[in-house]
């Protein structure tokens, strides 16, 4: 069972974990990434720290972790300046295999599953860069829900990026630091299934229906998507609008499930007919 | 004095009479010549009126279309959305007339049946483009008198049984300031002021759990969230929300001192398609027992009531 919501540390998260961290002083995502891979070693995973700095700033900034040298000779924490890790992002979508190989490299050597802290802020300062990088998050995001023993601690700099860019981040995870994203869209239900929580109002319009097209690209070609609407606490019309609008670029019937009477009535009342709404 | 021949606009008329019986002789003569004529005919009569009709108008009821009372006129926006929509594809197979009768249920709770009045008004506003011949039937002995006098300002003709079809004299539309809102007088329950949705939201579950269930608490919500949307949107701060408990369910105000929202009716605007937002009146209007748009001390003020079930 994977965590969602909002939390206050990055303490006590499981294998499948994913968790978008915008932070206002790098030394508190540090302090924080610290307990993730504390936790992650304890748990038998193995670690892939990656950020901006070079190799010997990478090693500096996990200073705390105990026995770090002989960790990092035996293969248990892996660092890897962040460009050489994303080094493929911006050129194709297989990124997400990329940290599925890695991950079974780590499971036939022997651990539990891969962990990996990785401040990407540098790589989505571009909003084409971050459309691409989104849709990328989303694609590990449905391999963690798939149950890929693979969990991830994601760094983004609030004063580099603004709110606004956090929160386009942050709401394709399922768990969240900041209030930077009202809402989230993540994926559930061993990755077949997207979940839609939190409160979407009229102002997230444009917001939500980046978050739904960037998420329902993913979905395979030619089967529905199904939206899991049970941590749902409210939704404008305009984001069902944004939903159907989705849908409809993406060529895909939607399944709404676990939603509210009112969602349903306002389903119809819009004749919003990429969207069907479950009522059993 | 005779309404036949086909309107050019709306002809919307109260039908005061005495009982069924008296109902059905009245209506049937022009209601068969209609139906003969092969114009379309809707009906949302009661089930006691519908079977004296029906055995007036004889096997051309089968070309009616017969909704029960009970079940078109759960609310305003539903009953408006139903009668637009039957008005809307009459025109559209070239329909030159097109009839309609009704009895809008009338209770003696004069909270519940002014809306019933705004909503005569808005048929009027909204249908006065169309060849539509509205008649809608008030039983003279059931109905209060205030309802009466009202029927008498917000229909185009009234057929009273000693004076025959006349036009109304005292043409008005309904008016926000004259409904009677019993929960006025009283302090709200809830204020609040430029307040985020999500907070007000919160104050509406606390406040209204024991009153609505989780169905209609959540439509409270919503039509809440849309009204306030509107007004941080559309007019200027402070927008403010009040509440009250009422008797049957929960009276909400949403305030803005923007200029005012142009369309009186705009609950009650038939939904105009596209998925480009700007559906939150009308989703308002279906979701709510009783909406009432209006200006008061150079403000907008939109009242809506949402009653245990809808």
């Amino acid at each position: 069972m994977r965590s969602t919501g909002v939390v206050d540390s990055a303490r006590g998260l499981g294998r499948h974990d994913h968790l978008c961290w915008g932070y206002e002083h790098h030394q508190d995502f540090r302090d924080e990434a610290l307990v993730f891979v504390d936790e992650g070693l304890r748990q038998g995973q193995r670690i892939l720290y990656t950020g901006e700095n070079d190799l010997a700033g990478l090693r500096a900034e996990l200073d705390g972790i105990v026995g770090l040298e002989r960790l990092v000779d035996d293969g248990a924490v892996h660092l890897v300046p962040l460009l050489a890790t994303y080094e493929a992002v911006h050129a194709h979508e297989d990124q997400a295999q990329v940290y599925a190989a890695a991950t079974r490299d780590a499971i036939r050597a022997g651990y539990t599953g891969l962990r990996t802290v990785a401040d990407a802020t540098v790589l989505v300062l571009d909003p084409t860069a971050r459309d691409t990088f989104v849709r990328y998050e989303h694609r590990i995001d449905r391999l963690m829900a798939g149950g890929l023993p693979f969990s991830a601690m994601c760094g983004y700099d609030r004063h580099r990026l603004g709110d606004a860019a956090v929160g386009e981040i942050g709401c394709v995870h399922p768990l969240i630091h900041d209030a930077s994203t009202a809402f989230q869209v993540h994926a559930h239900d061993g990755g077949a299934t997207l979940r839609l929580a939190g409160d979407v109002d009229a102002w997230h319009e444009v917001a939500v229906e980046h978050a739904f097209r960037r998420t329902f690209a993913a979905a395979d070609s030619g089967r529905g998507v199904v939206v899991d609407c049970a941590d749902l606490g409210f939704t404008h019309h305009r984001a069902l609008e944004a939903m159907h609008r989705a849908a409809r670029a993406a060529h895909v019937q939607v399944c709404v499930v676990h939603a509210t009477p009112t969602v349903a009535a306002m389903v119809d009342l819009l004749h919003l007919d990429t969207l069907r709404v479950d009522t059993t | 004095m005779s309404l036949a021949g086909t309107p050019s606009s709306a002809t919307h008329r109260a039908l005061l009479h005495d009982g069924p019986d008296d109902l059905a002789r009245r209506v049937a003569p022009e209601l068969a010549a209609a139906l003969d004529r092969g114009e379309p005919l809707h009906v949302s009569l009661t089930h006691d009126e519908w079977a004296v009709l029906g055995d007036e108008l004889g096997s051309l009821t089968r070309q009616a279309t017969y909704v029960p009372a009970n079940e078109r006129y759960l609310n305003p926006g539903r009953a408006m959305a139903e009668l637009h929509r039957f008005v809307m594809q009459s025109m559209d197979a070239g329909a030159a007339a097109i009839w309609s009768v009704g009895s809008v249920p009338i209770d003696g709770d004069p909270v519940r049946d002014a809306r019933w009045a705004r909503y005569e008004s808005a048929v009027d506003h909204l249908l006065a483009d169309t060849p539509f011949w509205g008649i809608c039937a008030y039983d003279r002995v059931r109905s209060p008198e205030a309802v009466i006098d009202s029927v008498r300002r917000c229909h185009t003709h009234v057929d009273d049984p000693h004076l025959g079809i006349r036009p109304c004299d005292d043409h008005q539309p309904y008016d926000h300031r004259d409904a009677p809102w019993p929960h006025r007088p009283s302090a709200p329950h809830l204020e609040l002021w430029d307040t985020e949705p999500s907070t007000v939201r919160h104050e509406l579950t606390s406040l209204c759990s024991r009153v609505l269930g989780p169905e209609r608490l959540d439509d409270l919500k919503l039509v809440a969230t849309e009204l306030i949307t509107n007004g941080m949107r559309h007019g200027d701060r402070p927008v403010g929300l009040q509440a009250w408990l009422a008797d049957r369910g929960v009276v909400i105000e949403v305030w803005d001192n923007g200029p005012g929202i142009d369309d009186p009716y705009a609950d009650l605007r038939p939904h105009r398609g596209g998925v480009d937002g700007g559906h939150g009146m009308w989703l308002v209007g279906q979701l709510s027992d009783q909406v009432s748009i209006g200006r008061e001390d150079g403000r907008t003020v939109v009242t809506a009531v949402l009653q245990p079930s809808v």
